[in-house]
């Protein structure tokens, strides 16, 4: 182990006198990335769908229980929806989607599954996911339908104004999330749900705040 | 590393009369060009965007080795571990130890041309430690024992008939009556099969696309997210990568995020892009407990002090491989090094020395369609012709085809001589001809006839009737 | 810069190229009478090579000596003018690179690339010409070098002076962007690679319908036509100098007995 450090600070010590040589007095860039500015919710809506994504609005985060329900029928898929225990959504109405069944353990790959989002990007219909307690970041990869909610309020223009907003600490994981998994590895032809979702659905709140904390 | 030397030439014979891999070849018109083309239609300014991609790429190297201590600082600071590698086999040491620490017999793997640099699989397999390629292109190869073929789609040479057969021939757990000629059969067969070694490995090695100094962030780009399951689940993340894909900051690594995937598969962006900035914290819900970065140096810090320094620019997007009219004709495998195309022109001889490699920035016509689709505008070109002064000055492969120059050289310097051989050579060629209008053979130049005739010279060259013409 | 219009006369110094010099004298011919026609005064210094083979292979100092030997030998000249997009490239872009740390020949070397154009760059954009008077009549396709498409910015210039002329119909090729497979030695060097990439482009050739494949670059057209040869194809391939200048019934690129 301490052979293994020494190998390590040696090849460090190395590596960084010769790249020292490498230095040069090089400008940085100033370059600014254009986005609309307004209208987030819709450029969001149009880009997500582009993406393969299913874009849904509800008024109210209270409505999602019966729209995820009427959304798995319509799919004709099975009426179970994987729920992380430590997400608020636990607070949600389930009880109004009656035929639901709510299960708290790790999906599989044929089940659905449903989180909120931190953020969302509009340039590109892009969902931002840090990691933390409330639903564990492999839950974006795991289940074969995803459901994410994600309010009005949270979507903006660029990655850059979501960097903007995050604080001097990282989280461990950050996920930027823009449609279903896909592959084109075989003849260079897109199949979905690759590994990751074959479907993802959003669905947008117009109400900017959770009723419930 | 490299195929030996004129190993290149019958590789390429054999690729241009593979009939699948030409099939494959075609796509490279109809899909990544004419994607890429349109991606870069939908920007308001291209060149903008490509040129802050430069200046953001040129600015990390001018400071490379602050970058990576400041990296290297952050990381430890978010509780994760930076080990340091000179070369290849320094890197799969460091790999095996750490999996070795944590009692590893599985690992699975994202896509990570740095771990096929270092031919880590291999070594892996030698110590008793299983890695599983998680990529459905790379888990395709790794069935067929082949190397990739292409730096984004690594089995981009192979049809669906192929990965069929493989998957009949390797999956043996499975009804072999079961139906398996579709696309969407055979990725729902792999995303099965998968999902039960994510599930289960005690590992999990991923690659990086960038780095990021001010967050110590490793960041993984993908559309299957099997990245994400590799690294999330087992309990050791490992990232493979090397010195020079650090950027000062997260904003950067916004801008070339968008040259990323529009060059390499026309997309604005990826289904996933992951960035991971350490083990999982207190309260998290899942995430590895260990996190590892493994720089490798392997020859860069040496690129980056010679005139070649600005392939370290590389973004690895592919889109010079997708571009260029001698990959479109003899495709990866017959460069016979890591990564082909004009990429491993410009740096396959900076790690593997130009011994080995000089048919690779030779076999261009310089056409410089490469130099013109890459999003950080690497002068790739320029490089290959430093390659070539290099290559010149050790007199490889031969002395001959220098010393041809150099005549011809000395009797350009000297007008007299010039119009001397010039004359000589064209009355030669002429009586070669004869009635003809051209040559079919010649011991002199090979080359040119083995494919071509060559139109006979013109019997007074034209300075010599225009001098006629004034007096 | 002046144009046509104002009726001044400016002096060109021809870079005939070493191709042109000992295969295809015609082709400097041809260009003489189209900028004489555009109002300029030709003269065509005693001249060797541009030194493109000895700066692609890799021999830096001797390309530097043909370097100096043809700055001292043009920059005399109002413009210097070069039916090559490869040897204008060579001069214009490639000569200030190759002298730019000697002190003595980097502000000559810039001073000369400022002033040197491909031949139909120089006719349509600083002469002013629109058209010419030649005939032809057929079908003609017209060959972009790389060189000329990504150096010297040559791309409606030729286009617009075919098609100019009466009776021609021209044919565009569907990836004008791809190269030919000629690129200087790479063509003797790695033949099979370089066979196919003029067999990809002599078929899209073929594909338009034409009968005749034109372009502004020798060493491509020589390659494009020896391969055709090779393999009994039947197009006539000849520099747009010529047919511009009224000698398009000459024999053809490798016709001449």
């Amino acid at each position: 182990m301490a052979q293994a450090k020494d190998m390590s600070d040696a090849a460090r010590a190395e590596i960084l006198e010769r790249l020292r040589r490498g230095r040069r007095s090089v400008a940085a860039h100033s370059y600014v990335h254009r986005c609309a500015t307004d209208g987030l919710d819709r450029l969001f809506a149009e880009k997500a769908r582009a993406a393969n994504t299913q874009v849904s609005r509800i008024a109210d985060v209270d409505q999602a229980p019966e729209a995820i329900w009427a959304a798995l029928r319509e799919a004709n898929a099975a009426p179970r929806l994987h729920l992380s225990p430590e997400s608020r959504l636990n607070a949600l109405p389930w009880q109004r989607a009656a035929g639901l069944t709510i299960l708290r353990e790790r999906p599989s790959g044929r089940d659905a599954a449903v989180s909120e989002a931190d953020y969302g990007i509009a340039e590109t219909g892009t969902l931002v996911f840090f990691s933390g307690p409330k639903t564990p970041s492999s839950w974006h990869f795991l289940p074969g339908h995803e459901f994410v909610l994600l309010p009005h309020d949270r979507i903006l223009p660029r990655f850059e104004e979501v960097i903007s907003r995050m604080g001097a600490t990282m989280p461990a994981t950050m996920n930027l999330v823009t449609g279903p998994s896909r592959t084109a590895d075989i003849e260079q032809t897109i199949e979905r749900g690759a590994h990751g979702p074959r479907e993802l659905h959003i669905l947008l709140i117009r109400q900017t705040t959770y009723a419930r904390g | 590393m490299s195929a030996p030397p004129r190993q290149f030439q019958q590789a390429a014979h054999k690729a241009m009369s593979d009939g699948a891999l030409q099939g494959a070849l075609k796509h490279l018109k109809a899909g990544f060009q004419v994607k890429r083309a349109h991606a870069f239609e939908g920007l308001a300014d291209p060149e903008s965007l490509r040129e802050a991609g430069r200046a953001i790429r040129a600015h990390a190297l001018s400071a490379l080795d602050e970058l990576l201590v400041q990296f290297e600082t952050r990381v430890r600071a978010n509780g994760g571990h930076v080990h340091w590698a000179r070369d290849a086999g320094e890197a799969r040491a460091i790999v095996t130890r750490i999996l070795q620490e944590n009692g590893a017999r599985t690992v699975t793997k994202g896509k990570s041309m740095v771990s096929e640099e270092i031919e880590l699989n291999a070594h892996l397999s030698r110590h008793n430690i299983e890695p599983i390629e998680t990529d459905l292109g790379e888990y395709i190869i790794q069935l067929r024992d082949e190397k990739p073929s292409h730096i984004v789609a690594p089995a981009f040479h192979l049809a669906r008939r192929e990965v069929e057969k493989s998957f009949r021939e390797k999956h043996v757990s499975l009804s072999t009556d079961r139906a398996l000629d579709s696309r969407p059969a055979l990725v729902a067969e792999a995303r099965a099969i998968m999902r039960h070694h994510f599930e289960t490995a005690d590992a999990g090695i991923t690659g990086a696309n960038f780095l990021v100094a001010e967050t110590g962030s490793a960041i993984i780009v993908t559309n299957e997210g099997n990245g994400d399951l590799t690294r999330l689940l087992p309990k050791t993340h490992i990232v493979v990568t090397s010195i020079e894909k650090v950027v000062p900051k997260l904003d950067d690594v916004a801008v070339l995020l968008r040259l990323l995937t529009r060059s390499a598969t026309g997309q604005e962006i990826t289904s996933y892009v992951t960035v991971m900035s350490g083990p999982k914290r207190e309260g998290d819900a899942d995430g590895p407990e260990a996190f590892h970065v493994v720089l490798l140096d392997n020859g860069r810090s040496a690129i980056l002090d010679s005139p070649a320094r600005e392939i370290l620019q590389c973004i690895r997007c592919g889109a010079c491989l997708n571009h260029c009219p001698v990959y479109g004709v003899i495709g990866g495998h017959a460069y016979g090094a890591v990564y082909p195309g004009p990429l491993g022109a410009a740096l396959d001889p900076g790690l593997d020395g130009i011994a080995t490699t000089y048919d690779l920035p030779n076999a261009s016509s310089f056409c410089g369609r490469c130099d013109s689709v890459c999003p950080v505008k690497i002068p790739l070109t320029r490089i290959m012709r430093h390659w070539r002064n290099e290559a010149f000055a050790r007199a490889l492969p031969s002395g001959s085809f220098g010393f041809g120059l150099k005549l011809w050289a000395a009797a350009a310097r000297r007008p007299w001589l010039y119009r001397l051989a010039a004359g000589i050579a064209a009355r030669v060629l002429r009586s070669r001809a004869g009635n003809e209008g051209r040559i079919r053979a010649f011991p002199i130049l090979k080359g040119w006839f083995q494919a071509r005739d060559l139109a006979k010279p013109a019997g007074k060259s034209f300075q010599v009737q225009w001098r006629k013409r004034k007096t | 810069m002046t144009a046509a219009a104002d009726g001044s006369r400016v002096r060109v110094g021809l870079f005939i190229t070493c191709l042109v010099d000992l295969f295809r004298p015609q082709i400097a011919f041809a260009a003489v009478k189209l900028l004489e026609q555009a109002g300029c005064d030709v003269d065509v210094p005693e001249q060797t090579c541009c030194g493109q083979p000895a700066y692609n292979g890799g021999d830096a100092k001797d390309a530097a000596a043909l370097a100096k030997q043809a700055i001292a030998a043009l920059e005399a000249y109002d413009f210097v003018v070069v039916p090559s997009g490869s040897c204008a490239g060579m001069i214009r872009v490639h000569y200030p690179r190759l002298l730019q740390d000697d002190t003595a020949w980097s502000a000559r070397a810039e001073k000369l690339a400022e002033k040197t154009h491909e031949l139909f760059y120089f006719l349509v954009n600083v002469r002013g010409m629109t058209e010419v008077a030649a005939q032809c009549d057929g079908r003609v396709a017209y060959h972009d070098s790389c060189s000329s498409l990504r150096e010297m910015g040559v791309n409606s210039e030729p286009r617009r002076l075919l098609s100019s002329m009466k009776g021609l119909q021209l044919c565009e090729i569907s990836e004008p962007q791809t190269c030919c497979g000629f690129g200087g030695f790479f063509s003797v060097k790695y033949p099979e690679i370089s066979a196919r990439m003029a067999d990809d482009k002599i078929a899209d050739a073929k594909a338009t319908g034409a009968e005749m494949l034109v372009g502004g670059d020798l060493g491509c057209l020589m390659h494009l036509a020896g391969r055709m040869a090779r393999r009994g194809e039947k197009i006539a391939v000849r520099h747009a100098a010529e047919l511009l200048a009224g000698a398009g019934d000459q024999p053809a690129i490798g016709e001449e007995t």
